[in-house]
């Protein structure tokens, strides 16, 4: 009977603990929520500054009367002060109406096209970076001064000196002559698939992972060079551990410990730093759609900018501070199962 | 901070260099970045242009070398500022604490969110046909978070350092406090982050002038120029991988400098 209640009150127990960190893991999620608005309200003000939607219409021959100018102005909501603009655009984002274009269209429409496409080309990168970040990290702590870890460092730091946008045309300019072996594009330079092919089922998920191999690795290297240095001071860290070398010694193979012991501890301050750099990756992202023709927020974002469109800036940013928000908390999870210290 | 590690010796003989070839091997070239050779356009490199020609004959060298200090001016300043910014912001909140700490860490938070490279852009067509200077202020406008974090956490720490605590029973104000006695004590903190904020302000530059967003021609830096290089990239690569070369080499200088003086500091 006593081990049965015990048995009961230490479920409870955890069972509050558990309520607790659903408690933590909204109270971040809405944090990070109100973050991420303030951000897009600083976007869409920064744009409302600085762009200028009107400039064609004063600057056409013969000139547009002023009675046409002023229509366009209210049309465009440009008579009141931005914080107003602001509060109807979000107003309408909430309901998942995002406004129109400059030149007329409907945002909505192309929202979830866009969003898909930074998606596809982002997920499977920034998993293989994680992965492979950690991964060359912990190798590398493990052998920490040894010539393959000079080496690996040394090649990070390279990487981290190269910009995004020059990546992706490196890589083209590599492949480039295998293609031209090959006589066909092997991996294809542009695009997620090829247009107007009529293929389906396999040869269409095949056409579109070879378009996806370049841009990925374009995407994936500078993360894992970032990823693997954070993550090699974290598990030097943790191999020179009182903790450690306990478990060692109390007959705990090296390997063993480590993995047991050693792995859980250095990947936690992962986590935050994932969730940290997530949006500064998602910037580089920018230049990695351009460069391989991917359709993408942050093609959008650009494109919006070049025609100062305020509406098109402001929910690209805001589908992009989602998805850092989103990541974040994934992040915040993460945390969650790995250090049993934030449960409590 | 121990100067004399290998990487950190190699990162600064290696800017050292850069920034000796910015300022000196203009100079020395018989062409200016302007000059045009119209016999040999998109000519591969060879002894009369070693890093090749442009699209209208301009000396490839000679535009990376004006390209370059561009880049290095601009980078340096944005540094400089990026860093004064910080070590400004993180010791107030540090050593105040209270609301002034929560209010700025806010601005912080939102800050990071937005990435420095796409608020510039964002920015930029109001920009059109103001100086570089203004870009300088923007570049350090939106990259100073991250170190004001860590100047932050160290103003925290030093809130309660037996000189901080004499200084203030003599009376003294909050500004000789912070000026006088703890951003002193920030010092090799803040000369390794300049050293990598350089890094990166001349990264955010070069993303920026590949947009079109940052420097307008006719002036050239090196991202302009591997703008320009990045579509004959596949047909002329000498035009895409010159400036290349040089802006991979200045990054990765200051980030070899910024790293050893890190490691032990």
């Amino acid at each position: 009977m006593t081990t049965l209640g015990a048995g009961r009150r230490r479920g409870a127990a955890l069972s509050a603990s558990a309520v607790r960190a659903v408690g933590r893991l909204l109270a971040r999620l809405a944090a990070r929520l109100g973050v991420c608005l303030a951000a897009v309200l600083l976007t869409y003000t920064l744009a409302a500054l600085s762009f200028d939607p009107l400039a064609e219409l004063r600057t056409t021959q013969p000139p547009t009367p002023q009675s046409v100018i002023d229509a366009r102005a209210t049309a465009l909501g440009l008579d009141l002060p931005v914080l107003p603009r602001f509060g109807q655009w979000l107003a309408g984002a909430v309901t998942g109406d995002f406004g129109t274009t400059a030149d007329g269209h409907d945002i909505a429409g192309e929202v979830s096209a866009r969003a898909g496409t930074s998606i596809r080309l982002f997920l499977p990168g920034g998993v293989l970076a994680v992965l492979f970040g950690c991964g060359f990290g912990i190798w590398g702590a493990l052998r920490a001064g040894s010539a393959a870890d000079k080496l690996s460092m040394a090649t990070a730091l390279l990487l981290l000196a190269i910009p995004v946008f020059v990546l992706g045309t490196v890589l083209k300019l590599l492949w480039l002559p295998v293609n031209e072996a090959a006589g066909t594009d092997l991996l294809p330079f542009s695009g997620e698939r090829t247009p107007g092919s009529d293929l389906a089922g396999w040869a269409a998920l095949g056409d579109r992972l070879r378009h996806l191999v370049l841009p990925t690795i374009a995407i994936a290297l500078p993360q894992i060079a970032f990823y693997s240095r954070y993550q090699r001071a974290a598990m030097l860290e943790v191999r020179d551990s009182e903790f450690l070398r306990a478990a060692r010694g109390r007959g705990l193979r090296r390997g063993r410990a480590v993995r047991r012991h050693g792995l859980r501890m250095a990947l936690i301050p992962m986590a935050p730093l994932v969730a940290f750099s997530f949006g500064l990756h998602l910037a580089g992202g920018v230049f990695t759609e351009r460069i391989f023709g991917w359709h993408g927020l942050g093609d959008w974002l650009v494109t919006a900018i070049e025609r100062q469109d305020a509406n098109v800036v402001a929910t690209a940013t805001l589908l992009m501070a989602v998805l850092v928000v989103m990541v974040g908390w994934l992040a915040d999870l993460a945390l969650l199962l790995l250090d049993p210290r934030t449960r409590t | 901070m121990n100067v004399h590690r290998p990487i950190a010796l190699t990162g600064a003989g290696l800017l050292a260099l850069l920034v000796l070839a910015a300022s000196v091997g203009p100079l020395l070239l018989p062409f200016t970045h302007t000059d045009q050779d119209l016999r040999n356009v998109l000519a591969a490199p060879s002894g009369a242009h070693p890093l090749g020609t442009a699209r209208l004959g301009e000396d490839m060298l000679a535009l990376c070398l004006r390209g370059l200090q561009k880049s290095l001016v601009i980078g340096l300043l944005a540094a400089v500022l990026t860093t004064a910014l910080s070590a400004l912001v993180g010791t107030v909140a540090g050593y105040l604490g209270g609301v002034a700490d929560r209010v700025l860490m806010m601005v912080v938070d939102v800050l990071l969110v937005l990435p420095p490279i796409l608020a510039v852009a964002v920015l930029s067509p109001a920009l059109r046909g103001s100086s570089w200077l203004v870009l300088v202020l923007l570049i350090a406008t939106f990259q100073w978070m991250v170190t004001s974090r860590v100047v932050r956490a160290r103003a925290r720490s030093l809130r309660v350092a037996g000189y901080v605590v004499a200084a203030e029973n003599t009376g003294a104000s909050t500004t000789r406090i912070v000026t006088r006695h703890l951003l002193p004590q920030m010092v090799p903190l803040l000369a390794i982050d300049c050293t990598l904020n350089v890094a990166s302000a001349v990264l955010a530059e070069a993303g920026l002038s590949y947009f079109g967003f940052g420097v307008q021609p006719p002036d050239v830096s090196l991202g302009t120029l591997v703008a320009t290089g990045t579509g004959s990239a596949l047909t002329f690569p000498w035009v895409f991988l010159a400036p290349v070369g040089f802006l991979t080499a200045t990054v990765l200088a200051a980030a070899m400098l910024g790293e050893g003086l890190r490691d032990d500091a």
